[in-house]
């Protein structure tokens, strides 16, 4: 492994030649553009969802609560998040078995804001070519106004997506207010500046690099690929060999395939590769070099898909079968987990009990000879009213709990924590035992919660 | 690992020393990174940060929760960076090997 590339004097994480990619339009962008829309739209959107009085979705950290379209999660839940994640890299997997590196195409962060990014600087400085003109000239009044409206749309983009990722951990609609008054927390700031400058740096300079430099998942989804894996694929035996040629010219006859040498595919891409050398590991599956192809065939009047998706197996003339032992394991082992996932879900405990034993005193007699020992317990209601829990021990023969009350009112989403003996006649202890505490609802049918907790005494 | 379309290196073995550093570091960074925000997912999942402060004197930077939870982040970045870079900078700088060209 060799960790520091050693092509001397050229540098790897700063494109050779700045890429400006030629915009392009066709089916494959129409639904890239679909796709950017909906996904952005759901980040910019969440956080002013309201839900019964509440921000539907919050990741409250100051409060460690989790709202989500009102089902409350504490850290204690973190197996869950976990197993949500543990879907969505199987979905990945699953996904990129069958239709190669769609994520990186349609829905990937980087993809979807690099496209945006894109967007504004088309905007303000033009087309492909204007762009190149425009970074060749000298620093005219003109560019010196379109590269700075540029920056100033691009820094307000991702100013606002800073507020808007923080808005899903501080509740949005009092972070906004507290924008505008300038009394915004220190985090609060800080946060904001740090994912706006990420947004900044990430969609507007290093694009593309990401993907061939920095992800992960580019290094290793190749491993997913098979010969029944939909990529990009340029059909060489149709297009080869290439060459410009007249348009009313019959090709065959002059011994030419296809492909016009046009070029429009790599000026298109924006990772900068020549896709008809065949698939390579920079090819994020944008697919924007299959529509750039599309309208240059279309206007040969040739068929199209001369660059198309299409699995390695279809391009030898096999059948491509979807069904294969990969998929279906994936398949199988992903249905089951949101399966679980959604009845681990539906049947957590909606009250928790927390059993901390005092541990100044293991012990204490008293007068009349029983054994009394202290707890601190915790109760948590995560359901989304209130709740009247009756604490309860059971377990020893003889024991009860001595306390002002024996009910607690604990709010929705609440957490108290009470103090209480538990006592227990001195025949029935003999050095530690098992006793279970249990705190149920006062209604009927209401949520409960047990736990057990040592009970300890003198050795008889 | 290499990306399949940079150039193989030098047969001549000349660059044996650190001559991307630059280049290096944002890998360094954004991979300790990645590692850190993990590590702070979990260390935070199961800690509480004012629990931590259950102290007698708590430090006034733990204080508040986003304080801890930030400070733990950029402890965790930090150790993983000098993880990273002592990693990167002892295979690179390691003696060749004798039948190495």
């Amino acid at each position: 492994m060799s960790v520091a590339p050693r092509d001397a004097g050229t540098s790897l994480y700063v494109a050779r030649q700045k890429i400006h990619a030629r915009e392009i339009a066709g089916r494959y962008e129409r639904l890239r553009v679909i796709a950017a829309f909906s996904l952005l739209g759901l980040f910019y959107l969440l956080p002013w969802v309201q839900w019964r009085g509440q921000q539907a979705v919050l990741f409250d950290l100051p409060a460690r609560k989790f709202h989500i379209f009102g089902l409350l999660f504490f850290p204690q839940d973190f197996f869950l998040l976990t197993w949500l994640l543990v879907i969505a890299a199987l979905s990945l997997f699953f996904f990129t078995t069958l239709g190669g590196r769609l994520w990186c195409g349609y829905a990937c962060p980087q993809t979807v804001w690099t496209k945006v990014f894109v967007a504004i600087e088309r905007w303000c400085e033009g087309n492909r070519a204007q762009r190149i003109k425009l970074d060749r000239s000298p620093w005219t009044s003109r560019k010196l106004l379109r590269k700075a409206g540029k920056q100033l749309l691009w820094i307000a983009f991702a100013a606002y997506t800073g507020v808007t990722f923080v808005g899903y951990f501080s509740a949005i609609r009092d972070l906004v207010p507290a924008m505008a008054t300038a009394s915004l927390g220190g985090w609060e700031t800080f946060w904001i500046v740090f994912y706006g400058f990420a947004t900044y740096g990430n969609a507007g300079y290093l694009r593309e690099q990401v993907c061939k430099y920095m992800c992960p998942y580019a290094r290793f989804q190749s491993a997913m690929f098979d010969r029944n894996t939909l990529i990009i694929s340029y059909d060489a035996q149709r297009g080869e060999p290439r060459g410009s040629r007249a348009r009313n010219v019959d090709a065959r006859a002059q011994g030419l395939g296809d492909c016009i040498d046009c070029t429009l595919c790599v000026q298109v891409c924006p990772t900068g590769i020549d896709i008809r050398q065949g698939l390579q590991l920079e090819c994020i599956a944008c697919a924007a070099c299959i529509d750039a192809c599309d309208g240059v065939m279309q206007r040969m009047r040739y068929a199209p898909g001369l660059i198309r998706y299409a699995t390695q197996s279809s391009m030898e003339g096999k059948r491509t079968r979807i069904a294969r032992p990969r998929t279906i394991l994936y398949g199988v082992l992903l249905l089951a987990l949101i399966i679980g996932f959604g009845i681990a879900v539906a049947q957590r405990d909606l009250v928790e009990l927390d059993v901390i034993r005092d541990r100044n005193t293991l012990f204490r007699q008293l007068d009349d000879g029983r054994i009394e020992n202290v707890y601190t317990i915790r109760l948590i209601n995560k359901d989304t009213g209130p709740h009247t829990l009756r604490v309860g021990v059971s377990g020893l023969q003889g024991a009860a709990i001595d306390s002002e009350r024996s009910e607690y009112q604990v709010g929705a989403g609440e957490i108290i924590s009470v103090p209480i003996r538990i006592r227990a006649p001195r025949h029935s202890v003999a050095g530690s035992m098992e006793v279970k505490i249990t705190a149920r609802s006062a209604e009927d049918d209401g949520p409960q919660s047990v736990a057990i907790a040592r009970f300890v005494g003198p050795v008889r | 690992m290499r990306a399949m379309s940079t150039p193989s290196d030098p047969a001549d073995g000349t660059g044996r020393t650190w001559c991307h550093f630059r280049e290096d570091l944002g890998v360094l960074l954004w991979s300790s990174f990645l590692a850190a925000s993990t590590a702070t997912l979990l260390f935070f999942a199961y800690f509480d940060p004012r629990l931590l402060a259950a102290d007698d004197d708590p430090p006034a930077w733990l204080a508040d929760r986003m304080t801890g939870y930030a400070t733990g982040f950029f402890f965790f970045w930090g150790m993983c960076t000098i993880a990273s870079f002592l990693t990167a900078y002892l295979i690179d700088t390691r003696p060749p090997e004798r039948n190495e060209r």
